[in-house]
């Protein structure tokens, strides 16, 4: 994939990832859920700065940035507390893998961009109630036997 | 002969994150372009793979953890099970880094990750020491956080590695490594969960 096109599919993620979290934001009751409120309002802010990153960087680049959806599918029906936090896990798990593959495709100060959102990703699904990955982002790696992780006692 | 090396363990990772062919097209290129920049200066020739000392500083990075969480499992057992998901998480990275690593031979870290992984077993050298053992604080809150904070160095190194490499697949690989570090810093570092605080 060249550097253009990797930072264009991550700009493509990151139109989506802003579009749900504002769906989201409007969906999450500060009183009830103030934990969850307050992830999504960290999420919708840090994802629309990388999407304002992105645009920049595409430019740079000399291309023009993909453009945003009118609208994106929700992977559920997003109203209950435990729905809407399993699309912010899912929205910060295709953010992982798309941002793996914008460090394998670019070098220099964009894959340093990369490295960090990647990290920011991995780490914020967690707070979705997501789990620790042995290779966050990459697919079809061997993971460690059950045994393996198990102390002996 | 280390080239040959060299080039046999960055096709091990390439094929095993699954993007040889994608991979050894960016890599053909950048090692065109990494030629090219090297007519400039005086870097060294390709017939050295920047990438085996990388993958060396991240293999030897990963076995420290290793080491860390084998001292402080052993020295606070009850510990064992909240360490147990980063342990296997490292020791397959370990397990993937020492495939892409040439026989260090008379290196002086041993190529055996698995003995840190069994700090009950006799102990050969460069197993958890007495002195290491004391290093490790003696409340188990406190010795927790401790490793959440190797955890996150060891993601800022692997970030340093991931920028390092010449391979984007390799690169990918290790960027993963250290997401994954982030994610057991985070797990590990906060204050364990009070039962029933909730």
């Amino acid at each position: 994939m060249r550097p253009v096109e990797a930072l264009q599919e991550a700009l493509a993620g990151e139109h989506a990832a802003v579009y749900v979290y504002g769906v989201v934001g409007g969906r999450v009751s500060l009183s009830a859920e103030p934990t969850l409120w307050q992830q999504v309002r960290s999420a919708y802010t840090v994802h629309r700065g990388r999407r304002d990153q992105l645009l920049v960087m595409v430019r740079d680049m000399g291309e023009e940035p993909v453009a945003a959806e009118v609208a994106y599918a929700l992977p559920n029906p997003a109203h209950t507390p435990a729905e809407l936090t399993a699309v912010g896990r899912q929205i910060e798990e295709r953010c992982t893998a798309v941002y793996a593959d914008v460090v394998g495709s670019t070098w220099g100060a964009n894959r340093q961009w990369a490295l960090e959102a990647l990290t920011d990703a991995a780490v914020r699904q967690l707070g979705f109630g997501g789990s620790p990955d042995t290779f966050p982002g990459v697919q079809g790696l061997p993971e460690p036997s059950p045994a393996s992780g198990q102390p002996a006692r | 002969m280390l080239a040959g090396v060299a080039a046999g363990g960055a096709g091990a990772v390439a094929a095993l994150a699954g993007c040889t062919a994608g991979d050894d097209a960016r890599r053909g290129r950048r090692g065109r372009e990494a030629d090219a920049a090297g007519a400039e200066g005086t870097r060294q020739s390709a017939q050295q793979d920047p990438d085996v000392a990388v993958a060396a500083e991240a293999l030897a990075a990963e076995r420290r953890l290793l080491e860390l969480i084998s001292v402080t499992s052993s020295r606070h057992p009850g510990l064992g099970s909240r360490l147990a998901a980063a342990r296997a998480g490292h020791e397959a990275h370990v397990a993937l880094l020492a495939k892409a690593s040439p026989d260090p031979g008379s290196a002086s870290a041993p190529p055996t990750p698995m003995d840190s992984a069994s700090p009950s077993s006799s102990a050969p050298s460069g197993s958890p020491t007495a002195s290491q053992d004391a290093q490790v604080p003696a409340s188990r809150r406190r010795a927790l956080r401790a490793v959440g904070s190797a955890e996150n160095e060891l993601s800022a190194q692997q970030k340093q590695h991931a920028f390092a490499s010449q391979s984007g697949a390799f690169a990918r690989l290790l960027a993963s490594m250290a997401a994954a570090a982030a994610q057991q810093a985070a797990v590990l570092g906060g204050e364990p969960t009070e039962p029933g605080a909730a």
